[in-house]
């Protein structure tokens, strides 16, 4: 899997869209530690939007039973899990 | 105005339209009506009013879970001394009996002490979406006159973010945060120590007449709506729902609908009255579906209670396969339709769970249910699923345009008489006026403005909302029933469906559609699919593929809006 290439960067562009295309509110910096679900920044649309961007920019298929608030409370979060499955 | 003038001046208000209505000596035939008050309701606990119902559980099964929330869990006795300290807290601060009060919170366990806490202070309970934009909650809070509320840190940031004078909100003083914040000039009292300032406070004694809570809804004009509901309609619903649905101590209800939402009755009322759990899912954890589905397995959850498109996207995302949802046995669904296909996937991936429509407008929360036919649903082309028979004591008529009964079988507007029927609007005696129809010999009907129709047993299907009728060339058309038929389609998910022109000028329909996972856009095939089942007027013209549909704060799809967007495409 590509993920480890270049994983600041990689970070770098996922923060990017969601503080561009899914964040509700834009007036808040999202970042890498952000509790993305208690703040109400993202919706569920937002979920499928992030799952969607990951698996297009990655090539990869994310399991529906991955698809957790464990995985994707934050990005930090979502790049443990995605270096987890690069493992 | 002072609560005890409204509310005079609503009874003389109704009294007027009362005697207006018999002049006209018209009587009302009754199409249908539920079956009657049998025997007590058995098995359940001796509740007389809201401020009751958790006495009985907390007697019988002290030591159970009453509520499992994020982290915490309490048990009945505990959920009842916590409601009972915060209620005579509240009377310690200086609420009176009728005050509003607003709850504005995440929902979890400090939620549903504080909704049961309003209540036996003889209070209003008013919930408030914690989302909602600063202005529409301080709008709702403004309109329902709450000088106290409960807020959690998010919600409170939201409201003090509002200018000093913004119009009408009028809360001074908040309970429930962890720290010394203030709105405007007003006090805030931190949850630890306000739960101990009514020591040695007599809780009033509520009568069945007395306003229990407000449910706002966005009036179609902006200016929120407050349906009031009273101990004894509130009541009446929690106990013919926990008897339809067959609740009792050993079953865990998901909590799954905000508070501000009417749904949430069934959490909030119906499952303490029979005994049952309350496992509260958070926001958060409702966005994930396969989050969801493991915390039910987890929590050994029996029944879920929610709109459709949510349960699209558990059918679809909540990796069912992999779960053990053996306790599960019922899934009730409401709010809005489900088409029969999918509805059958639902059913196939739960092979065990009895799913049923449940049918009824906040103002009478539930009136009507179907249970459906796991070997019929979804098999046979033609049949949408039925919003059912009505349920006990409801007395039901399908009226025409003109105010008289139309036959079986022929479109008109349903109208219900219920015990479960609301009071009315909150100091809108405009729309008192426009939708309550006194009943010589029972309670109001409430004009739902949704169109049904009946067939000779009785059985209700759901055409559509009678302002989302459109003429399109002469034709009236119930945009609903072109997206249910849509929704049926071969890899559609969710469709809406619009009018292209000015109202009332409708030119032809177009349609917006969610498509699976994996799915391409075929027009042509969505175009044959509504030809061989729509009239021609009905089948939409053009189809747009969106990734997914915006969502309403209560979780459904956002129909107004995506079909506001596709008439402003649509003119581009």
């Amino acid at each position: 899997m590509t993920l480890a290439v270049d994983h600041t960067q990689f970070a770098e562009q996922l923060l990017t869209m969601i503080n561009e295309d899914v964040s509700l509110d834009p007036s808040e910096t999202i970042e890498r530690e952000t509790d993305l679900m208690l703040t109400g920044l993202v919706d569920s649309l937002g979920v499928v939007m992030i799952v969607h961007w990951l698996e297009d920019a990655l090539g990869i298929e994310i399991e529906p039973s991955d698809v957790v608030l464990e995985h994707f409370q934050t990005v930090e979060l979502m790049l443990t899990y995605l270096a987890g499955r690069a493992a | 105005m002072h609560f005890s003038e409204q509310l005079q001046r609503t009874t003389i208000l109704n009294e007027r339209v009362l005697v207006r209505h018999l002049r006209l000596g018209k009587s009302t035939p009754i199409l249908s009506t539920g079956p009657s008050w049998r025997a007590p309701l058995r098995g359940l606990g001796k509740a007389v009013d809201l401020t009751t119902l958790l006495v009985g559980a907390a007697t019988n099964d002290r030591d159970r879970d009453a509520v499992v929330g994020l982290s915490h869990r309490l048990s009945w006795r505990d959920f009842e001394h916590a409601t009972a300290a915060t209620a005579a807290a509240l009377v310690a601060t200086g609420v009176h009996p009728g005050d509003r009060v607003g709850v504005m919170m995440s929902k979890d366990l400090n939620a549903f002490v504080a909704v049961h806490g309003i209540l036996r202070a003889g209070a209003v309970v008013v919930p408030v979406d914690p989302l909602a934009p600063p202005l529409v909650a301080a709008s709702v809070l403004g309109d329902a006159g709450a000088a106290v509320a409960f807020l959690d840190s998010r919600s409170h940031r939201r409201l003090d973010s509002l200018p000093d004078e913004t119009d009408g909100l009028s809360t001074r003083i908040v309970v429930g945060l962890d720290r010394e914040v203030a709105i405007g000039d007003g006090s805030v009292i931190a949850w630890d120590d306000f739960a101990t300032r009514g020591a040695g406070r007599r809780l009033p004694r509520v009568r069945p007449q007395d306003p229990a809570y407000i449910i706002y809804t966005s009036g179609s004009t902006g200016r929120p709506k407050g349906i009031v509901h009273t101990h004894a309609s509130a009541m009446a619903y929690a106990e013919r729902a926990a008897e339809a649905h067959g609740l009792s101590a050993t079953d865990r209800v998901a909590g799954m609908s905000p508070l501000h939402f009417d749904m949430s009755t069934f959490e909030l009322y119906a499952a303490p009255l029979a005994g049952a759990t309350v496992v509260v899912f958070g926001e958060a954890q409702l966005r994930f579906p396969a989050t969801f589905t493991a915390r039910s397995q987890d929590e050994r959850v029996s029944v879920w209670y929610s709109v459709p498109s949510l349960f699209r996207q558990v059918a679809e995302r909540g990796a069912l396969e992999t779960r053990d949802l053996s306790d599960l046995r019922l899934v009730m669904y409401g709010g809005e339709p489900y088409p029969a296909g999918a509805v059958a996937e639902l059913m196939d991936a739960l092979p065990k769970v009895e799913v049923k429509n449940i049918y009824g407008p906040a103002e009478v929360n539930e009136c009507t249910n179907h249970r459906l036919d796991r070997n019929a649903v979804g098999k046979d082309a033609e049949g949408d699923v039925p919003i059912g028979h009505a349920w006990r004591d409801v007395a039901v008529r399908v009226v025409a345009d003109d105010g008289t009964d139309v036959r079986a079988g022929t479109p008109g507007e349903l109208w219900i008489s219920a015990p479960t029927v609301m009071q009315g609007y909150w100091q809108r005696p405009d729309l008192d006026e426009a939708s309550l129809v006194p009943r010589a010999d029972g309670p109001s009907w409430y004009r739902t403005g949704d169109i049904v129709t009946a067939n000779d047993d009785g059985q209700l299907w759901f055409n559509g909302r009678r302002d989302h009728q459109v003429k399109v060339r002469g034709i009236r058309i119930e945009l609903e029933a072109v997206e249910t038929v849509l929704a049926d389609a071969p890899d559609v998910l969710h469709a809406v469906v619009g009018g292209l022109g000015p109202p009332g000028e409708t030119s032809h329909l177009v349609a917006a559609v969610v498509l699976r996972d994996g799915a391409d856009l075929d027009a042509d095939a969505l175009l044959d699919h509504c030809v061989r089942r729509l009239p021609p007027m009905a089948v939409p013209r053009s189809f747009v593929r969106k990734p997914q549909f915006p969502t309403t704060p209560t979780g459904k799809i956002d129909r107004k809006a995506i079909r506001f967007e596709l008439n402003t495409e649509g003119q581009e």
